[in-house]
């Protein structure tokens, strides 16, 4: 009887053992699991540059939409295709999410820092960006820094969605030149 | 005599002419550079009627360099140029500034290009050219203008949406190398640049990763309109990662975007990491593995005594030649 329970706590311990050494061995042999989806991220961002006033000189601690029945014309609640200028369409096959994001304008001499919240000061504008169908009251605010506000979300593969900028003047300038920057939509696939 | 007296004078206005023309500086056909040499402006269907980009005059004189610039028609169209889309702009809607400049020997001068389309202007490529002289010596900036529907350039697209990777381990640091597949769709050369930034928005359950994380390998690559290339990245987790779900973004986009108006892409990458808590799956089938051969060996033992009692005791039986 010794002898078989001898034996029984051999093959026990000899696998006890087999376990240490196989468990970490185990830990050491695996790698990442990666698993891709191929799936084709494509849009458009259609309507140009916007040029406020046309070139021309703009006013301060003014609103300016882009928007082609006026310029100055605040788009309306909810907001109209026709009251946007410019056309997100989703060409890829997935649907996507777009977020906005509205650089710092600059040119000769200091530039006009956006404020990141809508509003404006001395040298400092706010923007903002909304969709049509929705109302413009709730407009979300376009910034500079991350992170950045979702514009579009669920845009579904083929679809388009019509979309309407606005600009806060700043309160004052403190000179004459011309400013520029640019509005970056980044598309990612909606999970 | 008259003729003589005539002759000579033509002669004379003429050497003085020549040398009053004479430049001043060794000018040699590389004593002035300019770039890009090429400007590209796009207008679509939109509110937009014009932008400025402008170009930098280079100088390598030994003097001084005067120059003046100038937009000039250009030259008339081929009808097979004509076919593809082409005309000539009209030099009134470029502007350049400033039209005159001195550049010290060496130095770098901006010029300012404005170009304003016409209200109503039709579908095409229009070309014309900004001629840059300075004394006998001349180089030319092409400016090119697209309008209406030729202006979907920069088109491009990315896959794959996302990349879901596991960390179940410490072993587990470092992955292989991941692509980006970059197609340029649009009628334009891009350069496609990698970044890595925290997301703008989280799904749930998941919180910020660190860019950190992130290491680019092939991170830019230029490709003409109908190319494919591949950007790529490797992720390495530190040792301390916590456990969790972390995602960031895998940014691309075209750096040659010259419009206010501009679009990117953004590869979601989701991190699970479970170094301390999470069980590899090997390790749990190997325990109950192990678990069933020794509850086996129970079992045979118990039966193995129970039949041992069933027999009864076994004796020694010896025998011996003496008692």
């Amino acid at each position: 009887m010794k002898r078989v329970l001898a034996i029984l706590l051999g093959l026990s311990m000899l696998m006890m053992l087999m376990v240490g050494f196989v468990g970490p061995a185990a830990a050491a042999d695996q790698s990442i699991t990666v698993t891709a989806t191929g799936n084709y991220l494509a849009f458009t961002f259609t309507g140009g540059n916007w040029t406020l006033a046309s070139g021309g000189v703009i006013s301060p601690n003014t609103n300016y939409y882009s928007n082609p029945l006026g310029e100055m014309t605040s788009p309306p609640n909810p907001v109209t295709d026709a009251e946007c200028n410019h056309i997100v369409t989703n060409t890829g096959n997935v649907a996507v999410d777009v977020t906005v994001k509205w650089v710092d304008m600059a040119g000769t001499g200091s530039p006009w820092v956006n404020s990141d919240a809508g509003t404006n000061g001395s040298m400092v504008f706010g923007g903002k960006a909304q969709k049509s169908g929705t109302n413009w009251s709730s407009a979300i605010i376009a910034k500079n820094a991350a992170t950045y506000n979702t514009l579009l979300s669920d845009l579904a593969a083929a679809g388009h969605t019509h979309v309407v900028f606005g600009f806060l003047s700043p309160t004052a300038f403190t000179d004459s030149n011309s400013k520029s920057g640019s509005i970056t939509l980044t598309a990612t696939e909606h999970v | 005599m008259k003729k003589i007296l005539v002759l000579g004078f033509l002669i004379g206005v003429l050497v003085v002419n020549m040398v009053s023309l004479w430049p001043v500086s060794t000018n040699a056909a590389t004593s002035f550079t300019v770039g890009p040499m090429a400007l590209y402006f796009s207008f679509d269907a939109g509110m937009q009627k014009s932008a400025m980009k402008s170009f930098e005059i280079i100088d390598q004189g030994l003097v001084v360099g005067n120059y003046t610039i100038g937009v000039e028609k250009y030259r008339e169209f081929t009808p097979e140029e004509i076919a593809q889309g082409l005309k000539s702009a009209d030099p009134s809607w470029v502007a350049a500034q400033p039209q005159t400049l001195m550049v010290a020997p060496g130095g770098k001068a901006t010029v300012n290009v404005l170009v304003t389309i016409p209200d109503i202007l039709g579908d095409g490529q229009y070309i014309t050219y900004i001629k840059v002289s300075k004394g006998t010596d001349t180089e030319y900036v092409s400016v090119s203008i697209r309008t209406g529907s030729a202006v979907l350039e920069h088109k491009y697209a990315i896959d794959p949406g996302f990349y879901r990777l596991s960390a179940k381990g410490p072993g587990d640091r470092e992955t292989s190398e991941l692509l980006i597949t970059v197609r340029n769709v649009g009628g334009a050369r891009g350069r496609y640049l990698l970044t890595v930034r925290v997301p703008d928005n989280l799904e749930e359950g998941y919180i910020e990763g660190n860019p950190d994380w992130v290491q680019t390998i092939q991170p830019n690559v230029v490709l003409d309109s109908g190319q494919t290339g591949a950007l790529s990245f490797k992720v390495v987790l530190p040792q301390t990662v916590a456990d969790g779900k972390y995602a960031l973004w895998i940014v691309v986009k075209d750096t040659d975007q010259d419009s206010s108006m501009q679009i990117e892409y953004a590869t979601k990458l989701f991190l699970d990491v479970q170094y301390h808590h999470g069980v590899p799956w090997r390790t749990i089938w190997i325990c109950v593995g192990v678990a069933v051969a020794i509850i086996g060996m129970l079992i045979g033992l118990v039966i193995w005594r129970k039949r041992k009692r069933e027999k009864g005791p076994s004796y020694k039986i010896e025998q011996g030649g003496r008692r």
